[in-house]
């Protein structure tokens, strides 16, 4: 990463003696995440804008027909881009990948590629020949702590959001129609896994985090920027509404009782539901408003002639 | 292709370990005394990694010097006869990256850093060997060098390995075991129930996170006392040597 | 001095057709006088202020515009966070991702080369821009140079919270007598404030919030443990309410501003 904010000692001080009172600077409980905004296009499948917070990130899925791998003849090919440009905050350079953001990136990855949240094998058309490549494209617009979370929410109502033309096979033929032609089929999404990163702060000194049995560590959902910068360690919680976890990673950072994590699967467990619930709700009632004005649109082409 | 039985009803694994089993584990250290600071040797079943620690030393690099404490600086090389298939790895491959993020995060707060302000620790691994459970593998292998280069630490950290086959949670996988079944690395600190490391990629039961979670710390206690006994073995035979 | 303000919107590129007559005239800030012709341009988008003096003799051009970067002018009053040491010198950031400035060690008042301040990295401090050449590093102070005292200067203690406005808002603070923000916030708390013209704003509401010693103090005092702590939130929060509101008098019009107070303390 580049170089990081400067945050004053007012500030972290505030920050500090705000989680240690149970309070944040932006009005927030600890464990409250920002609640997400979902924004699409009226007629376009696949482009979604993601406000959480005061970050901010587009999603764009897009699907195209290529020749499988080689040793995965039955599979689609499945990928995350993750772009985090300068736009997003001045913290990040351009041309230069910083270890911040390829581990952020390859959480992504696993969250939602590694366990299968696409279902490949139905992207397959003519084994070994023919299946088709879907891409999300992640651009973060901008930078205030939580890229991860947001990222992945984005990614998955993207995917559920997105329809792939239809096609027709003759024998090793395909012919891809047009989204006039004949109604574009959504893409099979097995499970919606939804991450949540916890961030933690020591109040005391890291030899009281080891040895001692206070167990006073704090922890906090859904950091901000500032919050990113002062923490001490985070812990990233992918689970889906099935109550699996899909994915735990803490990468180091402060030492954790297992009581603790325990206690904290099952917060983001909460989250999940909700979220995914969220996403369910969005959906569907974007899918009755395009219908509507589909079917208005019909209505009036007959009106017209 | 017939699924391979990776655990049978009887209880046994493919290598006829019981569920609660280590895989044989073995290490040196002061493997080499005259090139590093530090070093050791770690074998976790086939699993082989070196070690060498050089520092606390100054920074190569002026901007990357902190006055508040010491940098640490991991860095994991594979070779490419580590796996059956011969296989070339490039260093900024992404795995790679976020194999040594993730040790220098974890030993940044092991370390009493504070101690050597305006150094770098550079911890330098060599994979010879894999056979599952890696990341434990090189946890296990830096606790130990770092040991033997006499850097200050609170305490051990001991990595294991275990998974999930069906119900019924395995500790310390082997390649073939990785293969088959979800499974978590841990990175526990001492004989403390304290995570500094957690690693999961697959899918596993919220449900059954805590029985899983259990065998492993079991597990890495065991793996700590093993380190701890060659570590005070190591001990007692240099200090045999000093002249009293 | 009788001030004759004609202000009106200007955009870079626009003809500012005023009649100056014969007066001298001072290009400020945002204004480009061409050397050649004396022809005045406006450089940045913003207010066009032009001040005569009485016996139409002076005229001053300046440009008022809403930026969020600043760039150090000699005699600026900053709010400068410490980042470093280097040699005899502080450095001093004004703003986030921005070139640092230096602060000289014996730039303090009674300060000399054995008898230095002691300041950490993170504090901040309310100074002065004494040197603001292009060519070298720019320079604050933290005393007032004529007198040698501290002149207000110094140390902002780290009780109080830190935040950003816009450029333009902390003038308008800092100079604009009329201002109506800071009287409105005086109706709801008791509030020390210090305002930099990078932008910056030290606020404090009552006692602040310090820092609590981990254990040792806090079982000594036990019996006041309780009402310490609670005056420590209610401080907490009232600066953070203060701060956010604040931040929202940037964009609200002068008659939203009860609501927005209201709003801000709500929950207090």
């Amino acid at each position: 990463m580049g170089r990081e904010i400067e945050l004053s000692s007012n500030e972290s001080n505030f920050i500090i003696e705000g989680f240690k009172s149970g309070v944040r600077l932006d009005g927030r409980k600890l464990d409250e995440i920002r609640q997400p905004v979902i924004r699409v296009l009226p007629d376009e499948y696949g482009y979604v804008e993601i406000e959480w917070g005061n970050s901010k990130l587009t999603v764009r899925v897009s699907a195209e027909v290529v020749k499988p791998f080689e040793d995965r003849p039955f599979e689609g090919i499945f990928t995350i881009n993750t772009e985090i440009s300068p736009m997003a905050s001045p913290q990040f350079e351009q041309g230069r990948v910083s270890d911040d953001e390829i581990l952020i990136s390859r959480l992504i990855e696993k969250a939602i590629r590694r366990s299968n949240a696409l279902d490949l094998e139905a992207l397959c058309m003519v084994a070994g020949a023919k299946v088709w490549y879907i891409r999300a494209d992640v651009n973060v617009l901008e930078f205030d702590g939580g890229i991860i979370d947001a990222a992945s929410f984005g990614v998955m109502v993207a995917l559920q959001h997105f329809r792939k033309p239809d096609v027709s096979i003759h024998g090793s033929d395909v012919i891809v129609h047009s989204l006039q032609e004949r109604e574009p089929v959504p893409l099979s999404v097995l499970h919606v896994p939804i991450c949540v990163t916890f961030s933690f702060f020591n109040p005391s000194d890291s030899e009281e985090n080891i040895k001692g049995e206070l167990n006073e560590e704090i922890s906090i959902i859904d950091a901000t920027e500032k919050e990113e910068s002062l923490r001490d360690g985070s812990l990233v919680i992918t689970i889906n509404k099935n109550r699996e976890i899909v994915q735990l990673s803490k990468n180091g950072g402060l030492p954790i009782d297992v009581f603790v994590l325990m206690d904290l699967s099952k917060k983001a467990y909460t989250i999940a539901e909700s979220l995914s619930e969220k996403i369910k709700i969005f959906l569907q009632k974007e899918e009755s408003e395009r219908y509507k004005k589909l079917h208005l649109d019909l209505l009036e082409a007959g009106a017209a002639r | 292709m017939s699924r391979l039985e990776l655990y049978s009803p009887e209880g046994l694994r493919v290598d006829g370990r019981r569920w609660n089993e280590l895989r044989r584990f073995d290490c040196r250290i002061n493997t080499h005394p005259q090139s590093a600071d530090g070093s050791s040797y770690v074998e976790q079943g086939n699993t082989k990694v070196i070690c060498m620690v050089s520092g606390p030393k100054e920074p190569s690099n002026k901007s990357q010097q902190n006055s508040s404490g010491a940098v640490i600086e991991f860095n994991v090389s594979i070779a490419s006869f580590s796996t059956t298939n011969r296989k070339k790895r490039s260093k900024n491959e992404k795995r790679t990256i976020e194999l040594n993020t993730t040790l220098e995060r974890t030993f940044e707060q092991s370390i009493i850093r504070k101690l050597y302000p305006r150094t770098t620790i550079s911890v330098n691994l060599h994979v010879l060997a894999q056979d599952g459970g890696l990341l434990a593998a090189l946890t296990n292998a830096s606790t130990l060098a770092l040991i033997d280069a006499g850097i200050s630490m609170y305490d051990y950290i001991s990595g294991i390995s275990a998974g999930l086959h069906d119900i019924s949670p395995l500790l310390d996988l082997n390649t073939l075991e990785e293969s088959g079944m979800s499974f978590l690395t841990i990175g526990v600190v001492g004989n403390s129930e304290k995570l500094s490391l957690l690693l999961l990629e697959d899918k596993i039961p919220l449900d059954n996170l805590e029985d899983l979670l259990a065998i492993a710390i079991a597990g890495s206690h065991r793996i700590r006392d093993l380190m701890d006994q060659e570590v005070r073995r190591h001990a007692n035979l240099r200090a045999s040597k000093l002249v009293k | 001095m009788s001030e004759e303000d004609m202000p009106g919107i200007v955009i870079p590129g626009d003809d500012i057709n005023i009649n100056l007559g014969e007066s001298k005239t001072t290009a400020g800030p945002g204004i480009y006088k061409n050397p050649r012709n004396q022809e005045i341009i406006p450089t940045t988008a913003g207010y066009l202020n032009v001040r005569q003096n009485k016996a139409n003799t002076q005229n001053l051009i300046y440009i008022d515009s809403n930026s969020k970067r600043y760039i150090p002018q000699v005699n600026d009053l900053v709010i400068g966070i410490i980042t470093g040491v280097l040699g005899e010198s502080y450095k001093v950031q004004l703003q986030d991702h921005s070139t640092n400035l230096l602060l000289s060690m014996t730039a303090f008042p009674n300060a000399t080369k054995k008898n230095r301040p002691n300041l950490r990295v993170g504090q901040a401090v309310y100074a002065r821009v004494s040197q603001a050449d292009p060519n070298i590093d720019a320079e604050v102070e933290c005393f007032d140079a004529t007198t040698g005292k501290d002149g207000g200067f110094g140390l902002l203690d780290e009780s109080g919270y830190i935040f950003d406005v816009n450029l333009n808002f902390a003038r308008d603070l800092l100079f604009n007598q009329n201002s109506p923000f800071l009287e409105k916030l005086a109706t709801r708390c008791r509030f020390e404030i210090a305002i930099g013209m990078n932008g910056k704003i030290w606020l404090k509401c009552g006692d602040g919030v310090k820092a609590r010693e981990a254990d040792s103090s806090s079982t000594q005092e036990n019996a006041n443990g309780n009402t310490d702590k609670s005056a420590l939130i209610k401080n907490l929060k009232t600066t953070l309410a203060a701060a956010k509101y604040l931040t929202r008098c940037q964009s609200i019009s002068a008659d939203q501003v009860d609501e927005e107070l209201r709003a801000a303390f709500k929950s207090i």
